[in-house]
């Protein structure tokens, strides 16, 4: 039989403890900033004769971030954004990510490009939900060679967590001779949330019909 | 295995991962740009699964919340009790809640299990607490808007957890100067600062979470549901972090038991580890401090 000395077994115990606390430290941060607002996003890519102008991105809010929203902004609490709530929200809830490239990085040919303003602003309210819609534009002529877009969407405060919806995450509004081809899947050259996590991205490549 | 358990230990306090994100909510209130994006160092599915539960487990509460208000039945409050206690523990096993700071105050001093129980359950408290009041006061006492409140009243509860740190990490860190200068007697070093203080400096923060699980039963007139799932999430959100301050605890008893044959060398141990907690203390919170300038 197999004799354990009690040495051996507080040495383990130890071990133990060591690799739980270790992980422990690992684990722990001191942020209070973890996400406090879900959204679900989808894109709509838009190409005209020369190449892509930009893209449309539409977010929808979990209820209760939607509320906390709608409680301020919905003054005659009609469920309905009327042109000043809207211009009331663009103003105190959603300017402020400008900071942050309005939380969608984006790469062309693996340089990044500086969402510097948004067009077409909306809000509205669906089934109790806020959804903002907006336009990016990103100006890439189509060439003999294949372009190469990168598009991640992500919040850098780590507040709020963003994820493409599962049905439909992206459109592609094609009125080009273009090629153009399109998946989403993680960005492995990016790490966000204290480096633990790849964003989720679109990648996308287009070119002139051969 | 002595020596390279008590180094690992040590390199765990000295490599504490310390974040630049202290933001409020990015969408409400101005912020410093703080971000650039790096090249990867790992990647953690514990994060991405936790950020996951706490998506489905907020969109399930919103559902049945909506089904007490059209049923007027009670049989989903229970359900919604046990989910927002599930939220509370997921909440805060994620990044936040100022886990590090409690354990490097823990480290710093001698709390039994008893009250290193106490410490976390009233950190988690008061920060659940202090939302549940928050969103009494402003909706029903002020009548004003909640995001721009939340935002200040975050900001200045921010100035004064994080002053408060820092001097509770000076306080630490001149005591255990003074150990190591005047080697005083070991009934003298058994006193630690006060455990409820430093909660309270830890926890005052309203914790958005439960702000924003209360604005939505109050927006269907269910206040009452909203202050019991509040004081839900705060339960939850206490397993957590007394379950981490206990871990912490137990590996700090751990790596001091390997020197324990050796009176010297414990005290010297010990005394090192309160200093750099006392340093760790004053560090964080200063830094938290010169995040909201």
């Amino acid at each position: 039989m197999l004799k354990i000395s009690k040495t051996e077994i507080n040495r383990g115990i130890l071990k133990t403890v060591l690799i739980i606390f270790g992980f422990l430290f690992v684990m722990v941060d001191i942020a209070w900033s973890h996400p406090h607002v879900f959204i679900a996003q989808n894109l709509k890519i838009v190409f005209d004769e020369k190449g892509m102008t930009g893209f449309n991105v539409c977010w929808e809010f979990d209820d209760m971030f939607s509320t906390m929203i709608c409680d301020d902004h919905d003054k005659n609490k009609n469920k309905i954004l009327e042109d000043a709530e809207v211009a009331s929200i663009r103003e105190t809830a959603f300017s402020y990510i400008a900071e942050f490239n309005y939380f969608i990085y984006v790469k062309i040919d693996g340089k990044p490009f500086q969402v510097k303003y948004v067009t077409d602003f909306s809000a509205r309210l669906e089934k109790g939900k806020l959804i903002y819609e907006f336009f990016i534009p990103c100006h890439v002529s189509a060439v003999k060679n294949l372009k190469r877009i990168n598009i991640a969407s992500y919040d850098p405060t780590y507040y709020s967590a963003i994820y493409f919806i599962e049905q439909h995450p992206y459109e592609i509004n094609n009125n080009g001779p273009f090629e153009i081809t399109a998946q989403i899947k993680e960005d492995k050259s990016t790490s966000i949330y204290y480096d633990m996590v790849h964003p989720w991205a679109l990648f996308l490549e287009f070119r002139i019909k051969q | 295995m002595n020596k390279i358990s008590i180094i690992a230990f040590l390199l765990c306090i000295l490599f504490l991962p310390v974040s630049t994100a202290m933001a409020g909510n990015p969408f409400t209130s101005k912020q410093k740009q703080q971000h650039s994006a790096i090249s990867p160092q790992g990647q953690s599915v514990f994060y991405v699964t936790i950020v996951m539960w706490q998506q489905k487990l907020r969109q399930k509460m919103a559902d049945l919340i909506r089904s007490v208000q059209t049923t007027k039945r009670m049989a989903p409050v229970f359900f919604l009790m046990a989910c927002s206690f599930a939220y509370g523990v997921i909440h805060s096993a994620g990044p936040g809640h100022g886990k590090a700071v409690a354990l490097s105050y823990i480290l710093s001093c001698k709390p039994g299990i008893s009250k290193g129980l106490i410490f976390g359950n009233m950190v988690a408290l008061t920060h659940g607490f202090s939302g549940i009041l928050f969103v009494l006061t402003v909706k029903f006492l002020f009548q004003t808007q909640i995001s721009g409140s939340l935002e200040t009243v975050s900001h200045i509860t921010q100035i004064i957890s994080f002053s408060l740190i820092c001097f509770l990490g000076l306080i630490i860190f001149a005591k255990s100067m003074y150990k190591w200068i005047k080697k005083p007697a070991p009934s003298q070093t058994q006193r630690f600062a006060n455990p409820y203080i430093t909660a309270l400096a830890v926890g005052i923060i309203p914790c958005p979470g439960v702000v924003m699980v209360m604005l939505f039963a109050i927006s269907l007139n269910l206040t009452w549901l909203g202050i019991l799932l509040g004081i839900f999430i705060s339960i939850g959100m206490a397993t957590t972090i007394s379950s981490i301050v206990v871990l912490g605890i137990s590996g700090k008893s751990a790596v001091l038991s390997v020197t324990s044959n050796h009176k010297k060398r414990f005290a010297t141990i010990e005394a090192a580890i309160e200093t750099m907690a006392g340093l760790m203390i004053t560090g964080l919170g200063l830094f938290f401090l010169l995040t909201l300038f």
